[in-house]
């Protein structure tokens, strides 16, 4: 297994979301009230940028059609999207976020 | 009005203002012919006998969906209970408007709505000749004039099409048209209509309580009849549902390049920097020529409008695409203005989108009776600036060498051949504003950077001679500047020498011009100075903040209690030398703090205006600019390459 540095911590404060361009794939890291997800950035449905997306309660919501995903396992909660989203994994040392990569 | 919502593809280019209004639309060029020309498509809603437009009664929120140019507006009328959710957009492939609109009845009992969408056309911008007819084939409605054609056409879920519609006359004979007919709820029927016309189609939707139907409306826009049906059937085909994904995946591709990296900027600035280059992007011609404004409500002079090529405007739009990595647009851009350049090697005032010369205010003749030359140097200037700029980021030699003769050697020459023998200054011409003959420290600093540029393209292609040549006049024009455009007393530069040897002591925001394009060193003293005088004079202390263009501004002027009205680009130009002389952080934050004004200041869609209302923040003058969202991605941008270039200095 090999990891890829995403940045430092203090580059996705509490709230936020900022998704990275990994090896031809687009990534998006949620920090949610401190609990950090990594996740694919772009809907299963039709390609919209998820970053761009609102999130209440552990939910995400799709910013064009307005699909939604659990942020803790990518599951679908409800549609268009039919499919859910790769949920990655990744560690932190020295305050720098590493994401896990095949 | 100003616009809330800008679409296009490259040919035809759509704009909406805050009432989902249909206000503009250029076919077949970005900015030429403009078949509506600010008139008004009205969008109407009748509730079991209720009726009403969709106005000011109505909160209207204008967004789009992120990373795209599909609009994403609510509309939401409490009293009604009844909400629209309207998606429009211009298929990208293809010169079709498309729109969609879920309407949703949020009261608890079953309504019959129809929907009305009026089209108030004035072909090749004229109401005279017109035809409109309804065809019953197609069960569709066409407008034509000439070689223009537009069919309008649309479908609900179920397949059902317009419910009813009416053709007929207006402006004339005390008919004010169609749109009225439509308010009692019923459409007329008339089948063809030719002179000064409109039409009114609708829609007839059942909604039981709290659920939401949706239905589909497109026009096509083509030179002949056979062309508009073919598209028709190609939309029936394939279902406005189907080609409004393709749109939305069209400009979230096109607007995430992998070169683009902005994750440092806060989320409300990466936002804002994406939404403008996609505006910057609907004003783009297929052809290469970038106007100013789709917006038609500014009649700036005698019943004119923004819809031209000015070189200035393109040459910074190109700059801002370039430092993006959007090269391909704007070497189109270089290309239309390698076809539209004089045989002399300048450009004139400004341009129809199709290279012909647009409408100009400048004369002839100066204020004596002197014969000069109507244009601004600083328009010649940029576009040689931006060339550069182009090519030192792409190195696309077998590019540059096709534009080169004109663009770098007939520019170059002209801008050498316009110079004051005594002085060593350029010669007067008209300023960055348009309004006054004069020689300008900002001209002057835009000449001297665009005769570096040529120095070093001689230098690319090995003409040591004129690159010596070259240099020597840019030495003798900057020193020039501290001679003649630089007050020892002020300890600034001032604002212009005119042709009759007053001095022009104004403040002016363009004197950062000086800094920007590298004539002198940002941290030296004439410049901070400068600084400080724009900061002091010019910044809006009392009110929404942001710079006033220059002291005493009378253009579209709102009080008199402050120098004018602020100015996006003015306030980002402070933007871009605060990243530039930013020796912390901290120091850099006051950058960050202006993109995130401008942010603050744009409307919900993400448009920059070309001014503000200076108390409440309103849009004033056209909305949107396109030099505003340019100069917004290069501030954002240098902002960027400050972090990176402290962060790199941090870790050292």
């Amino acid at each position: 297994m090999s990891y890829v540095k995403l940045g430092g911590l203090d580059m996705i404060p509490p709230a936020s979301v900022k998704s990275f361009q990994i090896n031809g794939k687009e990534v998006m890291v949620i920090n949610d009230g401190g609990r950090l997800f990594c996740l694919q950035a772009r809907c299963t449905h039709a390609g919209a940028p998820l970053a761009e997306g609102t999130i209440e309660n552990g939910i995400l919501t799709c910013p064009w059609h307005g699909s939604k995903f659990r942020i803790a396992t990518g599951e679908v909660i409800r549609g268009p999207a039919e499919t859910g989203l790769q949920v990655y994994k990744y560690v932190i040392k020295d305050n720098l976020l590493y994401l896990e990569v095949d | 009005m100003p616009r809330d919502i800008v679409l296009g593809n490259g040919n035809l280019a759509i704009a909406l203002d805050k009432n989902l209004r249909m206000r503009d639309l250029f076919y077949p060029h970005v900015g030429l012919e403009n078949h509506i020309n600010g008139h008004k498509f009205l969008l109407g809603i009748w509730i079991d006998g209720a009726f009403t437009w969709v106005d000011e009664d109505w909160d209207i929120v204008s967004n789009y969906l992120p990373e795209t140019l599909v609009s994403k507006c609510l509309a939401a009328h409490s009293k009604l209970q009844i909400e629209l959710e309207v998606n429009d957009a211009v298929y990208s492939f293809s010169d079709i408007f498309l729109r969609k609109i879920a309407v949703r009845n949020k009261s608890n009992v079953k309504h019959e709505i129809r929907v009305f969408i009026s089209h108030d056309f004035h072909i090749y911008g004229e109401d005279a000749g017109d035809t409109v007819l309804y065809e019953p084939f197609l069960k569709a409605v066409i407008h034509y004039k000439l070689n223009r054609y537009f069919l309008v056409n649309g479908e609900t879920e179920k397949k059902r099409g317009f419910y009813e519609f009416a053709t007929g006359q207006k402006e004339s004979f005390g008919r004010e048209g169609t749109w009225r007919d439509a308010e009692d709820g019923v459409l007329s029927g008339n089948l063809i209509a030719q002179g000064s016309v409109d039409s009114t189609v609708s829609f007839r939707l059942e909604i039981d309580a709290a659920s939401e139907e949706t239905f589909y409306y497109w026009i096509a826009c083509g030179k002949t009849l056979e062309k508009v049906k073919e598209m028709n059937t190609f939309v029936k085909g394939k279902g406005v549902e189907q080609l409004l994904l393709e749109t939305e995946n069209y400009w979230s591709a096109w607007t995430n390049k992998e070169s683009m990296d902005l994750n440092l900027l806060p989320r409300e600035i990466r936002r804002l920097v994406k939404t403008s280059l996609l505006v910057m992007r609907t004003h783009v011609d297929s052809e290469g020529g970038i106007i100013a404004s789709l917006d038609s409500d500014v009649l700036q002079f005698s019943r004119d409008t923004y819809a031209y090529v000015w070189p200035r405007d393109g040459a910074i739009c190109a700059m801002a695409f370039d430092s993006l990595g959007f090269q391909e647009i704007s070497r189109l851009f270089f290309e239309f203005c390698n076809r539209a350049i004089t045989d002399e090697g300048y450009f004139r005032h400004k341009y129809w989108s199709d290279g012909s010369t647009g409408s100009s205010w400048h004369p002839l003749l100066d204020t004596g009776g002197n014969p000069q030359l109507p244009i601004q140097i600083d328009e010649t200037a940029l576009v040689l600036n931006a060339l550069w700029i182009h090519f030192q980021k792409y190195h696309d030699i077998e590019f540059i060498s096709k534009v080169y003769p004109r663009l770098v050697v007939n520019a170059t020459e002209f801008l050498l051949s316009y110079r004051d023998g005594k002085t060593g200054l350029p010669k007067p011409s008209f300023d960055v504003w348009e309004e006054r003959t004069g020689v300008f420290t900002a001209t002057t600093a835009m000449v001297c950077s665009a005769l570096s540029c040529a120095a070093q393209f001689a230098k690319v292609f090995y003409d040591s001679e004129r690159q010596k040549s070259l240099d020597k006049v840019v030495t003798q024009m900057k020193e020039a500047m501290v001679t003649y455009l630089y007050d020892e007393k002020l300890k600034r530069f001032i604002k212009a020498l005119y042709p009759d040897g007053t001095l022009d002591r104004t403040v002016d925001s363009s004197l950062l011009m000086a800094s920007i394009y590298g004539i002198f060193d940002s941290q030296s003293k004439p410049v901070k100075e400068t600084v400080e005088a724009v900061l002091d004079r010019l910044w809006l202390w009392q009110g929404i903040g942001g710079i006033a263009r220059y002291e005493n501004d009378e253009y579209h002027r709102v009080s008199k209690s402050v120098q004018g009205n602020p100015w996006p680009i003015c306030t980002l130009w402070l933007s871009r030398w605060y990243s530039r002389t930013a020796q912390s952080f901290q120091e850099l934050n006051r950058s960050l703090d202006i993109l995130v004004w401008c942010a603050r200041t744009s409307i919900s869609s993400g448009l920059m205006a070309e001014q503000l209302n200076p108390f409440d923040g309103r849009p004033i003058s056209v909305s949107p600019l396109v030099w505003s969202h340019a100069e917004l991605v290069m501030a954002a941008k240098e902002y960027l390459d400050s972090y990176k270039r402290l962060q790199s200095a941090e870790r050292k």
